[in-house]
């Protein structure tokens, strides 16, 4: 049986307690990360997630409720704890007139020691110049140099609150093999991400995070089962085939618009392909459903659509769509 | 590892503690360049000191006009009359950098990250300031010497006693920057805890003048709550600071300095 790696029991946090207006940003969280796996921790902005990455981390203390890493309590142990952890935050801020190397190096004897050819080989593959100030790296560059300072002590736990954002899909790439190279060695990854798409491919499990309540835990493989795309085609001319499409299996919620058409399909192209190439196709684009198409269709086939947004139950994905 | 917060805060502010102690060298060596060849050129300064309403005086901590007559005296209130002034302006900025910088830019998020406590973090930084301050005293002591072998026939000191007139300067320039790292421990927030610091240390420079302008017992007992009290310009550079007061302010400063450890390490961080 796999070690228990992350562990919360009912972590809760509100904020201004005691104020008029407390306000709950994370509501018992319940949530086990197991040893050698990637967890994403999924959910829009607001979500709680990154309440709860500070609460393991240590930064805030929970309002009740408590978490565990390593076994060990994250506030009464937080230093052998952080020993063992990369951690790269969301708003990554580092000191603007320091070079890169100089933190590393700082980080170095603050660890105790370090691997500096391993920093020069992550440098090499992030395409990283280690020598520049701060101040004069790209947004990008810097979520490369907090990479690089999450990865260099070889922890066995990294902690990433969105990692990918600002990383071009050359770096995404890099980003993926650098997680399933740490997975690979038997070590644990907890990342945060508002869209599933640039986390699915090297997540084992999801935990999806709505209005600081824990929804659901699911095997990547099982969420995106339920996974569509929005597809918009646009014809040289009127469109003539609508019906057409509609009848495709998977095909829902098609619109017409002059010489465009847009609709959601689920399951293989080919059927679309061969009936949508009887009109000149001047463009097609497809785009992926967000976080809470996914969420809202996974349930709807369980057939359990009750959702909540701002205290409203939602029970359709229309009503979602017109929300949002 | 212990140590590593204040080796890199060191290494961090080397050019910061150069630039400063240059700073308060000149000022140091300033008054020697202005001191007057004869006594008749002593007394004008009396003479026009006595000229000056008592409050503005009293402002530049001549409570004792006679004094500025002698050459002791006129170094003495050329530079202790203003320099804790000046050097608030560096113990608010180092007080600031002990945690309300890093929180309210963002980077203690990386920093408590890392395997240290807490109170490392505080403890270490206020060390490496006090070092800083240290440092800057030393360079005030230089510039004393320098300026005594400018005109070594005008003033006659024995040279420790302008090493313990520099280190005078310790206690005052301590005791504000722990106070400011106490309000940015308690405020989180640099903008604000400036602001609360300087009017700190701003009334409490106004409590020393109104003290020592007023004959009232009220206002003689409000003078020994400012921390500008324990600096006598007229004796500083001779004697430097009291045992007593030394030691008042120090406890003091030990006492916030825990405090803002406790502060730190009880509340969130970076919220």
């Amino acid at each position: 049986m796999s070690n228990t790696i992350i562990h919360t029991e009912a972590l809760t946090k509100t904020y201004g307690v005691g104020t008029k207006k407390p306000f709950t940003a994370l509501s018992n969280l319940n949530l086990n990360v197991v040893e050698g796996e990637i967890m994403g921790f999924l959910g829009p902005n607001g979500a709680g997630k990154t309440t709860t990455i500070r609460m393991l981390l240590d930064f805030i203390r929970p309002t009740s409720g408590h978490a565990q890493i390593f076994g060990k309590d994250v506030h009464e142990h937080s230093v052998d704890i952080h020993r063992r952890i990369g951690y790269l935050p969301a708003e990554l801020n580092l000191w603007k007139n320091e070079t890169s190397i100089n933190i590393v190096r700082y980080f170095m004897r603050v660890r105790g020691g370090g691997d500096m050819a391993y920093v020069k080989q992550l440098a090499e593959q992030l395409e990283f110049d280690l020598n520049k100030r701060i101040r004069d790296y790209s947004t990008g560059n810097k979520r490369k140099i907090g990479l690089i300072l999450a990865l260099m002590h070889h922890p066995d736990l990294l902690i990433l609150d969105e990692p990918t954002s600002g990383l071009d899909p050359l770096m995404q790439q890099v980003f993926n093999q650098l997680m399933l190279d740490f997975k690979a060695q038997g070590k644990t990854v907890f990342l945060s991400s508002h869209v599933l798409g640039e986390v699915q491919e090297i997540c084992d499990r999801v935990a999806i995070l709505r209005h600081g309540k824990l929804e659901t835990v699911e095997t990547v493989k099982n969420l995106t089962h339920v996974d569509f795309r929005w597809v918009t085609l646009t014809y040289n001319e009127p469109v003539r085939i609508a019906d057409d499409l509609r009848a495709i299996r998977g095909v829902s919620d098609l619109k017409v618009t002059d010489n465009s058409v847009k609709f959601r399909i689920t399951g293989d192209f080919h059927p679309l392909l061969e009936v949508a190439t009887r009109q000149y196709v001047v463009n097609m684009t497809i785009q992926a459903p967000s976080l809470e198409e996914i969420f809202l269709a996974f349930y709807g086939e369980n057939g359990n659509g009750k959702i909540a947004h701002n205290g409203k139950v939602i029970q359709s994905e229309r009503e979602l769509e017109a929300i949002s | 590892m212990r140590g590593t917060v204040l080796y890199e805060t060191l290494r961090r502010s080397w050019k910061h503690a150069l630039y400063w102690g240059l700073g308060i060298a000149l000022l140091a060596f300033y008054p020697f360049l202005m001191m007057p060849n004869t006594p008749e050129g002593f007394q004008q300064y009396v003479e026009i000191a006595k000229g000056l309403p008592e409050g503005v005086l009293e402002m530049f901590g001549m409570s004792d006009i006679a004094a500025i007559g002698t050459p002791v005296g006129f170094i003495g209130y050329s530079f202790f009359g203003y320099i804790l002034l000046i050097l608030a302006v560096y113990s608010v900025i180092a007080g600031l950098n002990v945690s309300a910088v890093d929180e309210d830019n963002g980077s203690m998020d990386i920093l408590l990250s890392l395997p240290l406590p807490r109170w490392q973090i505080i403890i270490e930084k206020i060390i490496a300031y006090s070092v800083i301050a240290l440092v800057i005293a030393l360079f005030a002591f230089a510039g004393f010497i320098l300026g005594a072998m400018l005109v070594p026939d005008r003033i006659d000191l024995e040279w420790h006693k302008y090493l313990i007139g520099a280190l005078a300067i310790l206690p005052g320039t301590i005791f504000m920057m722990i106070i400011t790292a106490f309000i940015g421990t308690l405020v989180r927030r640099r903008v604000t805890a400036a602001v609360l610091a300087g009017a700190f240390i701003f009334g409490s420079y106004v409590l020393n003048v109104i003290g020592g302008i007023s004959n009232t017992n009220f206002a003689e007992t409000m003078k020994g709550f400012s921390f500008f009290a324990y600096l006598n310009t007229t004796t500083a550079l001779e004697q430097g600071v009291t045992i007593e007061s030394a030691l008042a302010l120090a406890i003091i400063s030990i006492i916030f300095a825990g405090g803002a450890v406790i502060l730190f390490e009880r509340r969130d961080v970076s919220v």
